[in-house]
């Protein structure tokens, strides 16, 4: 199949809102932005030995989630030759350093290839290794950015390494590209995952040195256009929105929110963003949701954009709504998780444990804050949901379920006991949760 | 939760309106230099550093270099005495001192409860830790409130201070900052702009809501409630400037610095008294009746009087070659941390010490 993707995009258009059951899950968040198709075979509770298929310790750490394609599981890490800087899971004040770190050990950025029914890592390629050029935040990883697939290649971005690659599903690279290393004015360092669509791999960086959006070759790595943006630091990964009038580039900024076309042209670009921008843009009802909420700036805005938009489609001061904006929210933004929707509900995950629901349609409130449980820290992974359920796990490897629905409810909590800072993957029966050193295949016995 | 007056006008809407003129008139009267509180304010002595913060009570002053605090005699101020020290196990983020009892935010660590009975070999004497990070801690009666990063404000039962309870949190939009507890009234401010007034005559429950939030405070790096000014309680904020939705700042200027005072005499909707544009950025301040010592970082030392809570009157400053951190008043006795850490000056040497003034002539 030369375009599996394009196939699996075009049955999903066709299909309205139902969701396949796929054993695949091919980038970050899958197709549906944490969303799968209901499935009594799906796992609802585990533990760190309940509901386990395999689990296998992944060397090094990376915050890149999972990606599945039939019998293949990839991740990314980077290995490094000496300690690193420990993380705690939460939300805290690193202090006057803002967590900085810097690691003085040789990293080994590599993927790896883990088949899908027994958790032996296949094999296991060294993209790059070297000493990491940048700092990074104690909570990051120099391997954060989710891989990609199209069934036929594996594509990584390691940003803090430089380079952007592909390999086939023998580990052998394909081609490789050095893009140079760059940071923030934060010094955080990188974290935008690569999206891929028809035949064409996007990179977005933005950095204090020269931020860009490129598209590449998928077979061959040529760089097909790059654009510059007027962006500093932000960690949300692009968008391929194919709407009913155009496919078009979802990038969300601090500066701006822009869209371009698979050119590079720019199409529409709206303001109101907050710093440190980390949640993705993804697309339901035919709109597509756009956030950022640091948790210390005034403003957290979500916007649901309708498509065919040109120019500037800002909100002026008052309006919550224009043309092409069909509901803004101004502080319902979320820090790292990205937001969900499921059904009719846009459900909003605040990084320090609370929920809220909004009517996806129209942004009203359908319930406001619930704390998931009093004993629920930080959220860094995006939620998902399938069989009526929300999940949603926290920093400490805790899973919380939620009711699907217009009423809070707490169903139940399941334990890793791990840092958890990656979401899921979903494929096939099975539900793959990355911890800080393990990757866990969660199955009910007898569905795996 | 926004707060409505009878006419269904939110109040924090009124508050903006409010902070907005004060605003303005604060500018003209800082222009014009009115005369404030005069006093002479000497340097009698310093004490070297590294140090990030201090406190002072009676005739001890307690200063803090990351984990460890350190208690000096200050019955002569001219020769401050080293008595004894405490290594916590984090960071001390803030702490209050109550008779012979300090109650440290010791960041993950929680709450920690040092008993300086003995200043020649201060004991722990309790300590509770609950999830997140203890920023700072206040203190009234049998309650205690803590600023944490994660939860917002915790509730802390110290009827037995050698075994604090927790009790629950009342959650705070931003990050955490400040806390402060006054009688059965609790308030906390967060960044980038909230002010939170909590009931806590009756929490037992794990989560809690507050009575009245405002989101007009802008910047807000600690609260100080005041002594009844005119049989009115008054918090006192430092902190950067009030927001103003329609008026973005600009980007790249440089932020400005105020004293807010909120009066507290409705709990349930704090208003806007009086702000007070410092010549720097109030970094910390100390109460003392009606007069303000604050840290105004590279201003220095500037003190506000505060008796007519709508017309703050600034008066005295006292240039530091260095920027002013933190400050403490106890009978005539300042002292104030100046310099930077060894964090602030990237990993390079702290140039911190603690001035020890007089307001003596």
């Amino acid at each position: 199949m030369r375009h599996p993707v394009r196939v699996l995009l075009v049955l999903l258009l066709l299909g309205g809102v139902a969701v396949p059951a796929t054993a695949q899950w091919h980038q970050f968040r899958g197709t549906q932005a944490g969303v799968t198709a209901d499935n009594p075979a799906l796992p609802d509770t585990w533990s760190e030995t309940d509901n386990v298929a395999w689990k296998t310790t992944i060397p090094g750490l990376g915050w890149s989630s999972p990606i599945v394609w039939n019998d293949h599981v990839f991740v990314t890490s980077a290995v490094s030759s000496g300690e690193e800087p420990k993380a705690l899971p939460g939300l805290y004040d690193p202090g006057d350093e803002q967590g900085k770190t810097k690691s003085t050990s040789v990293q080994r950025w590599t993927v790896f290839d883990l088949d899908a029914n027994t958790g032996t890592i296949r094999w296991q390629t060294e993209v790059k290794s070297g000493l990491p050029p940048l700092l990074r935040h104690i909570k990051n990883s120099f391997a954060s950015e989710t891989p990609t697939t199209d069934g036929e290649r594996v594509y990584v971005f390691f940003g803090s390494a430089g380079v952007v690659a592909a390999l086939d599903f023998t580990g052998k690279i394909v081609w490789s590209k050095e893009m140079g290393a760059f940071n923030g004015p934060q010094e955080f360092a990188p974290a935008a995952s690569p999206v891929l669509h028809k035949g064409r791999l996007y990179v977005i960086n933005d950095n204090t040195t020269k931020s860009y959006l490129a598209a590449f070759d998928a077979g061959t790595g040529e760089q097909v256009w790059r654009v510059d943006r007027e962006e500093t630091e932000n960690w949300s990964t692009p968008f391929i929105w194919e709407n009913d009038r155009r496919t078009e580039i979802i990038t969300s900024g601090r500066g701006k929110v822009r869209s371009y076309d698979l050119n590079g042209k720019l199409l529409w670009e709206l303001g109101g963003m907050t710093g440190n921008v980390v949640p993705t843009p993804f697309s339901r009802h035919g709109m597509v949701y756009i956030s950022s909420g640091y948790p210390g700036a005034q403003v957290r805005p979500v916007y649901a954009v309708k498509p065919g938009a040109y120019g500037d489609i800002s909100l002026k001061p008052g309006e919550t709504a224009n043309e092409y904006v069909a509901w803004f929210q101004p502080r319902l933004g979320t820090y790292q998780t990205s937001a969900l929707v499921y059904g009719e509900y846009f459900y909003t995950l605040l990084d320090r444990g609370l929920l809220l629901c909004h009517d996806a349609r129209t942004g009203k409130e359908v319930y406001g804050r619930q704390r998931i449980a009093a004993e629920a820290t930080g959220f860094t992974a995006s939620p998902w949901a399938y069989n009526d359920r929300i999940f949603l796990l926290g920093e400490e490897g805790d899973t919380f379920v939620i009711k699907a629905g217009p009423k809070f409810e707490l169903l139940g909590r399941n334990s890793l006991n791990e840092m958890s800072l990656a979401s899921p993957a979903i494929a096939g029966n099975s539900l793959f949760i990355r911890t800080q050193s393990k990757l866990y295949k969660i199955a009910k016995r007898g569905a795996r | 939760m926004m707060v409505r007056d009878g006419r269904g006008v939110p109040v924090s809407t009124l508050a903006t309106a409010l902070a907005l003129v004060l605003w303005s008139q604060a500018g003209t009267r800082a222009a014009q230099s009115p005369p404030g509180p005069s006093m002479t304010l000497t340097r009698v002595a310093s004490i070297p550093g590294p140090m990030d913060m201090v406190r002072a009570s009676g005739t001890r002053a307690y200063i803090v270099n990351s984990k460890i605090l350190t208690i000096y005699d200050i019955s002569n101020p001219a020769s401050p005495r080293r008595e004894g020290s405490y290594e916590f196990p984090e960071k001390i983020w803030g702490f209050r001192i109550v008779g012979s009892l300090l109650y440290l935010a010791n960041g993950f660590a929680g709450l920690q409860v040092l008993d300086v009975s003995n200043p020649a070999k201060p004991t722990l004497h309790g300590s509770v830790k609950d999830r997140g990070q203890s920023k700072n801690v206040s203190v009234s009666g049998e309650r205690a409130v803590v600023a944490n990063h994660m939860t917002g404000v915790d509730l802390i039962d110290i009827a037995s201070p050698a075994n604090p309870v927790f009790i629950g949190s009342g959650f705070l939009d931003g990050y955490a900052r400040d806390a402060s507890i006054i009688g059965n009234v609790a308030y906390g401010v967060d960044a980038p702009s909230g002010l939170y007034v909590f009931d806590v005559a009756k929490i037992t429950t794990k989560t809690f809501d507050p009575i009245s939030s405002s989101q007009d405070a802008h910047t807000p790096q600690q609260i100080e409630v005041s002594d009844p000014i005119g049989g009115t309680r008054y918090a006192v904020l430092a902190g950067g400037e009030p927001y103003d939705p329609t008026r973005p700042r600009t980007p790249g200027s440089r932020p400005r610095g105020t004293l807010q005072l909120w009066s507290l005499r409705n709990p349930t909707a704090p208003t806007v008294a009086g702000l007070y544009r410092t010549p720097g950025i109030p970094r910390h301040v100390a109460l003392q009746g009606t007069t303000a010592y604050v840290a105004d970082s590279e201003a220095g030392v500037h003190v506000v009087d505060l008796s007519t809570p709508a017309k703050p009157v600034g008066g005295t400053t006292f240039k530091t070659d260095r920027p002013a951190r933190s400050i403490a008043i106890t009978g005539s006795t300042v002292l104030v941390v100046v310099g930077t850490t060894a964090e602030a000056a990237g990993g390079g040497e702290a140039q911190t010490e603690t001035l020890v003034l007089s307001t003596n002539p």
